[in-house]
């Protein structure tokens, strides 16, 4: 099949999409099909973005492609007679933010009206698309509450997951992924505090903000965790990461309330390792079962070194939990193979 | 909302004392800035007046409002400078008149921009418009001396290039807003405050004859008020002439008012009409308080809203009109219409019931009380200003896309009949779920609207 | 700097503009800039989406970044404040294409208005740019003679070419490239006829439809020049084109009339090899100086296989003129240093 696939971008901020656009378009060429890629910017500033839905809709690609598949919002006002949704999340500042104090329109007529004017576009296309998938059941439920739509939960799966792969159950936990105030690696290594076993931490990745990387390195010399905590500040390649993963006793992803369980969730577990998460972490509970694959520990360094200091003392329970993080993944099946099936139905 | 209030504000503007009076009812739920470009002499109030005359850059601080508002009227001296800032920073404008082409002239002629009256012209009325030929010397057809030609050529749609949105105090002026332009426009019953103010001066001291009617005219003398008629009719009917006395307040030094009153005496009415020349307000306030009815005639109609027809009518006088323009909507018990193609006739026909039955003159002067209190209250204007302006808000994203697209548009010389128009309008529509109009962008954004 | 490459796109077409775009990304990231590539799609069937597209390509934002270079229409009216283009082209269709078969919009009232709005939109747009290179001097021109604009030529190099090199002055000319009837390979396969001397051509490129095919088969049959011509009918690895210039006396490479010199003669020169032209193969004669880094002959096939026998007859000459060619280059300034200078100035 020949495939649009379509998102919008902010140029030169790294962000979630990134991935979900760039590992679809190779898998797609893997699986043989033709794939063009259109990644148009978009600014999110609300009295700008009537004039940007605008020039999407007056892109025509209609009669090229036999599908479109459109991804981040909203690249899904382009029109296409085959278009199918990946729809990762809203104008959030609109819609399950609004009222909270990341609303990103005012709360006044005119941005109230502006508001009105984004849910009228998504309702637009939504109501354009031929299937609506979503990459996690918390999207689903706001689409389904604010938009009154109905939407498929897919998956989306890391790029070649036959990369990963456990070559030991070591004696570090490992966390690998952005350094960035809301995945909390401060909190993993606050945990370091109240571990009683040998059980280190590695914490590896890139920080956006200078200061967040100083402030772990203070946190780290303050209570004397020099020996027990590893702090890795590059950026991580996929090779390296794959290698970290090989030898971890286990992994921590411990972000605060995100829409989807994460892809360093989905390594640990396709190298056939634990992932410790926080209850209120979000999306991660569609993963993780606390006991089984993993742990849903409260976010609380005690709590979170408990789990640590239990996974050290019990390498047979992290291997099994590895083992079962690989068959949550078959069970939810988030293979590339249905997403195939799935998104040129 | 922080709001910039732009209006004359001189002591003889009327305009000034209605922006008086709505100001002050505004601000009690609102921060309201009076901006003007007079100097001195001003109507009294409590609020904050910048007197931007004298300014050049003053559009900037205009940011730091949510609202700004433009009272524009037919009169140069008075709202041209308001206009100006218009141009530079889109807001409300309240219209004050129908026809805007002598304000305009006031402005083109001033500036000798004989090029750009004649771009305005052609671009609301097509190729064929009678502009002024010859430049500024030579013969000259001046469309604007003719009041029959005026009406033709009113360039209301020039002034409101400023605009978002527009109140109007008429709906003869909200419905031809709407066609020329497509803006978003309300009419508000234009407001007045109702005083009351016992007169200085007895009937006696104004000279009026034991026994006579009372019949007054407010507003300068000039041929749009049809004092001619009034005069024709008085002198045609004895019988009328000789049991009234009809006064005519208002500026009467042009050469106009100086031919009424010569035909005054041709048809030998000295002892009936009278001229009293400019009136202050307690002097006008006597005479209308002594009135026994008004006659507040026009043709043809160039206003969008009349103050001397509200302060007639909050003073619970009966009064004859003219069927046209903003008249037609005062309700039928409120005033006495005169047919423009009757025009004598049923003025002498009105002036003879007036005139005989005391009754009736009095059931509908408080029925035009009644109307007058309800409708013309500076706080029933304030609060559907209020309501007008925040529900203008829904048609922010419209308004600015239309801009934004517009703009480009025209600067790559699409030209109103292409199809993108069509198409654009149909693709804002559905992102906008409706807000969104085709003609508003043929019609007016294509027509020189600047950017907001 | 941060520096979106702006482009257009059919979906699914890949053509010059997209190596190019590609190539200046990577080179401009190598340079050490932050570089990635918007392309926007373009589609003139009917007439009216050309003004749709236009408006689309205006009503885009792009934040965040600090230096936009556009290359094609109408990707390049795109706005920023910081812009510099490298123009491949205008949409010439309303301009030297109209009034040919070319033109794509119908001489229409309607068609008229679309094809001044194209005009307008140059006008207004292009000198938004604080300066305007194009690719060739055929663009240049056409700029200052339809809207009244300066362009200074910058010559597009090759993506890479580094690989490229010199073993030896063999028997053959080389000539790479899709086989059509605008490149002309059946008038260089003619001229084999007439060679007096030893020397062979070495043709190789994909046919583009059947009828090229057999054109070319035709003539090598006719004339029995099957020990002299060599056809190898298909896209050949860049490996396999390295490898015959590096063995070949030079290049043979006679287009009709090219708007803009193809890689062709810079990978010739890269190699180190003269190139034979055409009087009327166009902008090719920007790079071949008769007598100096190649020869120029008639466009018939008497006058090139003399030109052929000319360059067999004395291999000290092709060398010299091979390396003339590679410093006439340098001169021209066809080197990604200087194009990264320029539109990073």
């Amino acid at each position: 099949m020949r495939v649009i696939v379509a998102s919008t971008i902010a140029p030169f901020i790294e962000g979630g999409s990134t991935f979900i656009v760039d590992w679809l378009e190779q898998t797609l060429r893997e699986f043989g099909h033709d794939v063009d890629v259109l990644k148009i910017p978009f600014y999110s500033y609300y009295p700008e973005m009537p004039a940007q839905m605008l020039a999407l809709r007056l892109m025509d690609v209609a009669a090229h492609g036999d599908r479109l598949i459109a991804i981040r919002t909203p690249a899904y006002l382009l029109r296409h007679p085959n278009k199918v949704l990946w729809f990762i999340h809203h104008h959030r500042g609109a819609y399950d933010l609004w009222g909270t104090p990341y609303q990103d329109l005012p709360d006044a007529p005119v941005g109230r009206a502006y508001r009105r004017a984004i849910v009228s576009a998504d309702h637009l296309a939504f109501s354009e698309a031929r299937h609506i998938y979503t990459n996690s059941a918390v999207v689903s439920k706001r689409l389904k509450d604010f938009n009154d739509v109905d939407s498929e939960v897919l998956y989306p799966p890391v790029l070649k997951p036959q990369r990963f792969h456990a070559r030991s159950y070591g004696d570090y936990i490992l966390y690998v992924s952005r350094i960035v105030h809301h995945k909390r690696q401060s909190l993993a290594v606050e945990a370091m505090r109240y571990t009683r076993t040998p059980v280190k931490l590695v914490v590896a990745g890139k920080a956006d903000d200078p200061g967040l990387e100083s402030q772990l390195r203070q946190t780290v010399q303050q209570h004397g965790l020099q020996d027990k905590v590893t702090l890795d500040f590059r950026w991580i390649s996929e090779e390296q990461k794959v290698e970290y993963l090989a030898d971890c006793l286990a992994a921590i992803y411990i972000p605060f309330d995100e829409d989807s369980y994460g892809y360093p969730s989905l390594e640990a577990h396709h190298a056939r390792k634990a992932v410790i998460s926080a209850t209120d972490s979000g999306g991660t509970s569609e993963l993780i079962r606390d006991g089984n694959n993993g742990f849903l520990a409260d976010p609380d360094p005690r709590a979170i070194a408990e789990c640590m200091d239990r996974l050290y003392l019990d390498p047979k329970l992290a291997r099994d939990m590895g083992e079962n993080g690989l068959e949550r993944i078959r069970e939810l099946g988030i293979t590339w193979e249905r997403v195939m099936e799935k998104l040129l139905a | 909302m922080k709001i910039a209030w732009f209006t004359p504000f001189h002591r003889k503007s009327a305009i000034g004392k209605v922006s008086q009076a709505v100001t002050r009812e505004l601000a009690r739920s609102q921060q309201v800035d009076i901006w003007t470009a007079d100097e001195e002499n001003l109507h009294e109030t409590s609020l904050r007046v910048v007197r931007f005359g004298g300014l050049s850059s003053h559009v900037k601080w205009l940011k730091e409002y949510d609202l700004v508002v433009y009272n524009l009227g037919n009169h140069y001296p008075n709202h041209g400078r308001i206009f100006q800032t218009s141009l530079q920073h889109s807001g409300v404008v309240v219209l004050h008149d129908f026809v805007m082409h002598h304000f305009l002239m006031g402005h083109y002629l001033g500036n000798r921009l004989f090029q750009e009256y004649s771009d305005a012209m052609r671009r609301w009325y097509g190729a064929d418009v009678p502009v002024a030929e010859g430049g500024w010397t030579g013969p000259l057809f001046r469309v604007w001396e003719r009041d029959a030609e005026v009406v033709q050529y009113p360039l209301f749609e020039e002034v409101l290039r400023g605009a978002k949105a527009v109140i109007v105090h008429s709906d003869f002026l909200r419905q031809r807003v709407e066609r020329a332009t497509g803006l978003p426009t309300a009419t508000i019953h234009l407001a007045w405050e109702a005083e009351r103010r016992a007169a200085t001066r007895s009937r006696a001291d104004l000279g009026i004859a034991e026994g006579r009617v009372l019949i007054v005219t407010v507003g300068d003398v000039n041929e749009n008020k049809r004092s001619e008629a009034m005069l024709r009719v008085l002198g045609a009917h004895a019988e009328i002439a000789s049991v009234v006395c009809y006064v005519v307040v208002g500026a009467c030094d042009t050469p106009f008012a100086e031919r009424m009153q010569a035909l005054c005496r041709e048809l030998k009415l000295e002892q009936t009409v009278r001229f009293t020349g400019y009136a202050d307000d307690d002097s006008l306030n006597d005479w209308l308080t002594h009135a026994d009815f008004c006659v507040n005639l026009r043709w043809p109609a160039m206003e969008g809203g009349s103050a001397s027809s509200a302060i007639q009518m909050l003073l619970g006088k009966a009064s004859i009109v003219t069927d046209t323009g903003v008249y037609t909507e005062l309700p039928d018990e409120c005033v006495l219409k005169v047919r423009p193609d009757h025009e004598l006739e049923d003025l002498a026909s009105h002036l003879r019931t007036l005139i005989r039955d005391r009754e009736l003159r009095q059931k509908i002067g408080d029925a035009a009380g009644r109307f007058a209190s309800a409708n013309f209250s500076p706080a029933t204007y304030a609060r559907k200003f209020l309501e007008f302006a925040t529900a203008l808000a829904a048609y922010e994203p419209a308004y600015r896309l239309s801009n934004t697209v517009a703009a480009e548009l025209r600067a790559m010389g699409v030209s109103p009949e292409m199809a993108i128009i069509d198409t654009v309008a149909r693709e804002g529509a559905t992102i906008l779920d409706g807000d969104y109009d085709a003609p508003v962008l043929r019609k007016y954004t294509l027509r020189g609207r600047p950017i907001a | 700097m941060k520096i979106a490459i702006l482009t257009n796109c059919v979906p699914f077409v890949r053509g010059g503009a997209e190596h190019l775009a590609e190539s200046l990304r990577d080179k401009l990231n190598e340079y050490g800039h932050e570089a990635m590539i918007t392309r926007i799609p373009l589609a003139w069937h009917p007439p009216e989406r050309i003004v749709e597209h236009i408006l689309a390509a205006r009503l885009l934002r792009l934040h965040n970044v600090d230096r936009m270079i556009g290359l094609k229409f109408p990707a390049f009216y795109v706005r920023h404040d910081n812009k510099i283009h490298w123009l491949l082209h205008q949409f010439r269709q309303v301009y030297d294409l109209w009034g040919t078969k070319y033109q794509d919009i119908p001489d229409t009232p309607e068609g008229r208005r679309i094809r001044e709005v194209v005009v307008n939109a140059d006008n207004q747009y292009l000198p938004e740019a604080r300066r305007i290179y194009t690719i060739s001097r055929n663009s240049a021109e056409r700029l200052k003679k339809f809207n009244n604009l300066d362009a200074e030529v910058l010559y597009h190099p090759l993506g890479k070419s580094d690989h490229f090199r010199c073993d030896s002055y063999g028997d053959y000319l080389f000539c790479p490239s899709r086989v059509t009837d605008g490149k002309r390979q059946a008038l260089l396969t003619e001229s084999m006829k007439y060679v007096r001397s030893g020397v062979r051509l070495v043709l190789a490129g994909q046919p583009e439809t059947p009828a090229d095919r057999e054109r070319v088969e035709a003539i090598m049959r006719e004339n029995r020049l099957e020990k002299r011509v060599q056809w190898i009918p298909r896209f050949i690895s860049e490996d396999e084109k390295v490898g015959l210039f590096a063995g070949a006396l030079g290049c043979a490479y006679i287009p009709y009339d090219e708007d803009t010199y193809g890689y062709v003669t810079l990978e010739s020169y890269h190699s180190r090899k003269p190139v034979i032209t055409c009087r009327d193969s166009g902008d090719t004669l920007v790079l071949v100086r008769d007598g100096q880094t190649g020869l120029v002959a008639e466009p018939t096939p008497a006058a090139i296989a003399g030109a052929m026998d000319n360059l067999y007859e004395c291999r000290g000459q092709a060398e010299r003129m091979g390396q003339a060619g590679y410093d006439l280059m340098m001169t021209l300034g066809i080197n990604w240093e200087t194009v990264v200078k320029r539109l990073t100035a």
